[in-house]
């Protein structure tokens, strides 16, 4: 099965509790005004990959705890994105999922992908909601779910929290909820 | 909602790798000189120029658009093209029978080496310096040879 994405990150300490892979999901019609991500809206840009080649990925990167989707929209490729979830729990690994959607907006399918995934963070992102000093959501109204009993004890922690980094030839990548005043400080915006 | 910036140049110490690494990803390198030289691709023409002791491709992000594509592939084709010379140059230190000219071979690769290194202390020093400026804890980690840097401020 095939599925189109946008950008992978081997391993992340932001995305979620514990070590994660993070795959950006290519695709999104939901258009939130001041999305920061508006390099994932097309259904077409990205790269195709398979799902198979993927969650061999996930079994060969050490240390994993979980694995998180985001996007893009992950739920507007449904059908590769609910293999992938079932390929990461077989593994034992956590599943994070990131959508635009609210729960009463989802699918069959997508309700399915919902429960089988241990956090869910709904909602669009509202520009004048805006708060970076928020754990793993970007705007107030979005809502973080457990539906499933492996992280309902966790503690949410509000923070702000960024992630950059540093290729082995110097090349910098910078994740999360980044400021301008950081990213120009840093070079990575002018 | 979280965002993913990736950089506004592909940091490039090596000429000759970085020529390689263009030419691999489609484009058409012109009018080199020590200090900058045209890049053809995607039917535009940028300049590469040498500053801060490395080449870089620059784009203005606000008359471009997003980063081109072709960016994507760039910094992995730059990385092979070291990996391939490396084992160029310890190829030709094995078979050279003059001990003068493997020295020379070894020194080129060592020049190398220590100018990755110190263009990977530097960026990470400038990191580390303007996140805690700004308030920020910072966590250090090394992996396959990536840094990551981890930054975090209580709400
Ligand atoms: S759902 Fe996410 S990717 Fe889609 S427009 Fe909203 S913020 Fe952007």
């Amino acid at each position: 099965m095939k599925i189109q994405i946008g950008h992978t990150l081997e391993s992340s300490e932001i995305y979620g509790p514990g070590l994660r892979s993070v795959l950006w999901v290519q695709g999104c019609t939901l258009a939130c005004k001041g999305c920061w991500n508006t390099q994932y809206w097309s259904s077409t840009g990205g790269i195709t990959t398979s799902v198979d080649e993927i969650v061999e990925k996930w079994a060969s990167t050490p240390e994993l705890e979980g694995i998180t989707l985001l996007g893009g929209e992950p739920l507007q490729q449904v059908g590769p994105v609910h293999a992938l979830i079932r390929g990461a729990r077989r593994m034992g690994l956590s599943v994070f999922l990131y959508t635009g959607y609210e729960p009463e907006e989802l699918s069959t399918d997508m309700l399915d992908c919902f429960n089988m995934s241990d956090i869910v963070v709904t909602g669009r992102y509202v520009h004048e909601l805006r708060n970076t000093n928020l754990r793993w959501r970007g705007s107030t109204n979005q809502i973080v779910h457990f539906p499933t009993p492996r992280y309902q004890a966790l503690d949410i922690e509000e923070q702000h929290e960024v992630e950059v980094h540093l290729s082995s030839e110097g090349e910098l990548s910078v994740y999360g909820y980044a400021t301008d005043e950081f990213l120009t400080s840093i070079e990575v915006k002018s | 909602m979280s965002g993913v910036w990736r950089e506004q140049s592909v940091p490039m110490v090596d000429q000759e790798c970085a020529h390689l690494a263009l030419e691999t990803i489609g484009a058409v390198v012109a009018d080199t000189s020590q200090a900058q030289c045209s890049v053809r691709i995607g039917g535009r023409t940028w300049i590469m120029s040498h500053t801060n002791g490395r080449y870089a491709i620059r784009y203005n992000a606000r008359q471009a658009g997003s980063r081109p594509s072709w960016m994507d592939g760039l910094g992995e084709a730059y990385a092979r093209q070291v990996q391939l010379k490396q084992e160029r140059l310890a190829r030709r230190e094995q078979l050279t029978t003059l001990d003068a000219e493997r020295e020379a071979i070894r020194q080129e690769r060592m020049v190398m080496e220590t100018e990755r290194k110190a263009l990977i202390e530097t960026r990470k020093a400038t990191v580390i310096k303007q996140a805690k400026a700004l308030g920020y804890r910072v966590k250090e980690t090394v992996q396959n040879g990536e840094v990551r840097l981890v930054l975090v401020k209580s709400g």
